[in-house]
């Protein structure tokens, strides 16, 4: 059996148990629901909370109710960065072609695994590759659509914006990175440049029981990159919780044009990082954000931030920076609306 | 020789320059020199497209994976034999 073969119905099987566990509990409550019986929270937060206990309090529930779907997501991602070859990927941005956008915006969440790898593929795509159009629908779509945050959404949001992300989120890096190769590529640089970007590809054969324990080292590898962002960023938002009243949020963040705008910018200047971005938005939500802002949010969010707005400003003029960050803020905007007019309210468990 | 590793110290770069560390030391060659290229410019200057990357006197051994020791000990067996 070939190597990816292995890898692609491993990756299917842990969904399989995810999804299978997710659907079990979900059924489960429901059940308990429609007898009257409303599940009990076991770290709930209520007025009477001492407020120094709301952070800790926050990550408890919060770990509590996505330990395992996390668990699963890191299972995936390190499957993905050991068994699917990048190489594969990496060669069909090596053309100008309209099919390169497509490859961009699906293939790059399979490379870019390693974050410090994005910018200067970035910058082979854009100058030895496909051309800056791709290049750009790649750094966009990357963080949006990629495996683990994709899990971690079905888990805590609900499938409609599993659903909604997507597709926008797929759209916004197309639409954004076609404007950009239409504005600022010249037609000599269009003609010339032939694709540079050649690389070997040797296939590994299978070897189950390297290839498994490669698997659990990148498995580790993940954990212990990205589980401390995570845990950090879900206690800040405990504490942001603090200071934050429903009152607040239905105000700035609740359903309506100005508070999409308003999340859709603050996700292009605010670091959020991976995965992160989810818990953020479901207890703001919870707290009464409208389905439009959270929509909004989760497509500027973790595509676009202050620093890697000033990290690609090394690799392409500033001014195209701007451009494109500007671009993302009004397909934010769009997106929220749209997901708003679709989806105008959302419960969550 | 001078072995080269590029990368922006994310763990897996750092990861790279330690096993190369290593394997030169168990192997026991002199004369090599190693140089970890932090700088992005210079980087994609360098042309390539996934990190870490480490080079054998601009010889791109690995990219965008991490060798163990044991198999940078082999490319350095392979150049001591020769």
């Amino acid at each position: 059996m070939k190597r990816i073969t292995f890898g692609i119905i491993l990756i299917i099987l842990i969904l399989g148990i995810l999804v299978s566990y997710e659907w079990y509990n979900a059924i489960q409550k429901t059940r308990l629901i429609e007898q009257g019986l409303y599940p009990k929270e076991p770290f709930s937060i209520n007025p009477q909370t001492p407020w120094w206990q709301i952070p800790f309090l926050t990550l408890l529930s919060y770990l509590t109710k996505a330990w395992f779907c996390l668990g699963m997501a890191f299972l995936i991602a390190g499957a993905v960065q050991t068994f699917i070859p990048k190489e594969i990927i990496i060669k069909h941005l090596g053309q100008r072609s309209f099919k390169a956008y497509f490859i961009a915006a699906f293939g790059g969440p399979l490379l870019s695994v390693c974050s410090c790898s994005i910018i200067p593929l970035f910058a082979a795509i854009k100058k030895r590759g496909a051309g800056l159009g791709p290049a750009i629908t790649f750094l966009l779509a990357t963080p949006a659509i990629n495996p683990a945050a994709i899990i971690l959404t079905f888990s805590l949001l609900s499938w409609k914006f599993v659903i909604g992300r997507m597709i926008l989120a797929f759209s916004a890096a197309i639409i954004t990175g076609t404007l950009m190769e239409a504005i600022w590529t010249t037609e000599e640089e269009r003609a010339g440049s032939l694709s540079q970007l050649k690389i070997e590809y040797k296939e590994k054969p299978l070897n189950l029981k390297n290839d498994l324990k490669e698997w659990m080292i990148n498995v580790f590898d993940f954990v212990k990159r990205i589980l401390p962002l995570v845990l950090l960023g879900i206690f800040l938002i405990g504490i942001i919780k603090i200071f934050l009243t429903p009152a607040i949020i239905s105000k700035y963040l609740g359903q309506g044009f100005w508070q999409i705008a308003l999340a859709s910018i603050i996700g292009v200047i605010m670091y959020t990082p991976t995965l992160v971005e989810i818990p953020f938005v479901r207890e703001l939500l919870i707290l009464g954000m409208g389905t439009g802002p959270a929509l909004a949010f989760l497509l500027t969010g973790p595509a676009l931030s202050l620093p890697s707005l000033l990290g690609v400003s090394r690799v392409i003029n500033w001014k195209m920076v701007l451009n494109y960050a500007l671009i993302m803020w009004g397909l934010g905007i769009v997106g929220g609306l749209i997901f708003a007019y679709l989806v105008p309210q959302i419960t969550l468990f | 020789m001078i072995i080269k590793i590029l990368g922006t110290g994310c763990p897996g770069c750092q990861k790279l320059e330690a096993n190369a560390k290593k394997a030169v030391e168990e192997i026991g060659l002199k004369d090599i020199q190693i140089i970890h290229i932090y700088d992005l410019n210079e980087i994609i200057k360098s042309g390539v497209t996934m990190l870490p990357v480490i080079l054998f006197d601009d010889e791109i051994k690995a990219e965008g994976w991490i060798p163990d020791v044991e198999e940078i000990k082999k490319w350095l067996q392979e150049i001591k034999n020769q």
